[in-house]
């Protein structure tokens, strides 16, 4: 059971590597300033070592709450070291709600189209 | 089982190499894009509590989240390292800027 959650361990740690790498590269080939490998891993394992804790205060926060699952007011309490972290994490959710509202609507909107139809036939 | 390094290309059994390129490529779709999987197993492995689930909503903002820490992490480092005239951002230039990075965050 453990080498499996060993294993897991490894994969998560080398997928946060490699997407750490792809974003380093990118930020390197637009200031015009590479990263080292050791810069990249050492910015990797610290992204994971963070997880840790933002998973740590996230289940904090839901329990609580008296929650069982971390919902998104826990994420905007992880986020409020810093003004401007907060400010762009409350926005994006905001973005998220208004996607959801308009695709509500966009189905009702579909489904109200259907019923006429059938209702026709 | 062999020991794995951080750098996954010293990987030698190219099955599970190919296995962690896929795994891995699917989290930096996440992190640029928007899906969750990735990111939830992430952070549910941290989770202490069995019961204990991540929302979807939750999951996206957290995968901006670190994404953005990330960045910063990057940015950080890379001005550092043009404040020191390096053309190349090295590990003491992440070691300067982590403790006040940690704090932010």
């Amino acid at each position: 059971m453990s080498v499996d959650k060993d294993e897991t361990q490894q994969r998560l740690k080398a997928a946060v590597h490699y997407t750490v790498g792809r974003l380093c590269q990118r930020m390197g080939e637009d200031h015009r300033r590479e990263f080292s490998r050791q810069v990249i891993a050492a910015i990797a394992e610290t992204a994971f070592r963070q997880c840790d804790v933002f998973a740590k205060d996230l289940e904090a926060f839901a329990r609580h709450a008296k929650r069982s699952t971390v919902s998104s007011e826990d994420v905007k309490l992880v986020a409020r070291r810093s003004t401007a972290l907060s400010i762009y994490i409350q926005n994006k959710s905001e973005e998220l709600n208004q996607e959801q509202r308009d695709l509500k609507k966009k189905n009702a909107g579909k489904r109200k189209s259907r019923d006429t139809e059938e209702s026709r036939e | 089982m062999y020991l794995l390094s951080l750098n996954i290309h010293a990987v030698a059994d190219p099955v599970h190499r190919a296995h962690r390129y896929n795994f891995a490529k699917i989290l930096f779709s996440e992190l640029t894009i928007q899906r969750h999987e990735t990111v939830s197993k992430l952070l549910s492995s941290s989770f202490k509590e069995d019961k204990t689930r991540l929302s979807g909503d939750a999951a996206l903002l957290m995968a901006e989240l670190l994404k953005v820490f990330v960045q910063e992490a990057a940015v950080r480092s890379q001005k550092q390292a043009e404040s020191e005239d390096c053309d190349q951002v090295d590990i003491e230039h992440f070691e300067k800027i982590l403790p006040q990075l940690l704090l932010d965050f």
